[in-house]
């Protein structure tokens, strides 16, 4: 599954180690969705989901 | 059992996942590690206790002989509030360490004996290092086996999301 945290999370000058403290997940977890090496659940997706303010397939897409 | 900063658990902090013999004191202590001491402590010198004072009560006896199984149950409650601490990735992958650990020991333990019942350590000529009498009742020998096997599960399943 394809997705845009990477370039939601540059756009606003975050590391991933911040990503990782605002969402409760360790930085490896951020690294692994963001390579695509992981897909979150649904809960964590609509974490990140509202923590970006977009709607879920606005981040996500297959 | 989360940190006070809302961190997650990792696999890390009890040395999963690293090359190195010891891991974080700390870390280790919030995983249970204090009942897994509580085993190591009670297991070889509660086998003396038997072996030697073999007059002794048999409630006694059995109290004696089931401290350290008792203990690695606390330990493996201890663990599974760890894992429970995690994040989502990392307790999925702790999870499948420890199933991928636990069923290595299994076929370890069985597969053993029957080695040593085929002849293989005889022919070999490795008795002399004992290894046809493995201590598999041993709850301490268990838990580092189990441990090994894991970490080394961990090692392995981990590679896929770094």
């Amino acid at each position: 599954m394809k997705n845009k945290l990477r370039e939601l999370r540059a756009a606003r000058e975050w590391s991933q180690s911040d990503l990782a403290d605002k969402l409760g997940v360790s930085r490896q977890t951020v690294n692994a969705i963001e390579t695509g090496r992981y897909d979150p659940s649904l809960p964590l997706a609509f974490k990140i989901a509202r923590l970006f303010k977009m709607p879920i397939e606005g981040i996500f897409e297959e | 059992m989360k940190d006070m900063n809302n961190r997650p658990n990792l696999p890390e902090e009890i040395g999963f996942g690293k090359l190195t013999l010891w891991s974080s004191w700390r870390g280790s202590m919030k995983a249970g590690a204090a009942w897994m001491f509580v085993v190591y402590l009670s297991d070889i010198p509660g086998a003396w206790l038997l072996d030697h004072h073999q007059d002794w009560p048999l409630i006694l006896r059995i109290l004696i002989a089931l401290v350290p199984l008792a203990a690695s149950l606390l330990y493996v409650r201890g663990i599974a509030q760890w894992i429970r601490g995690m994040d989502e990735l990392h307790r999925r992958v702790t999870l499948a360490a420890f199933l991928f650990g636990t069923t290595l020991y299994l076929v370890f333990n069985t597969g053993w004996p029957l080695l040593v019942r085929a002849g293989l350590f005889t022919a070999l000529n490795l008795t002399r290092w004992h290894l046809d009498q493995m201590p598999f009742f041993n709850c301490t020998f268990t838990i580092c086996l189990t441990y090994i096997f894991s970490g080394l599960g961990y090692s392995l399943i981990n590679r896929r999301y770094q």
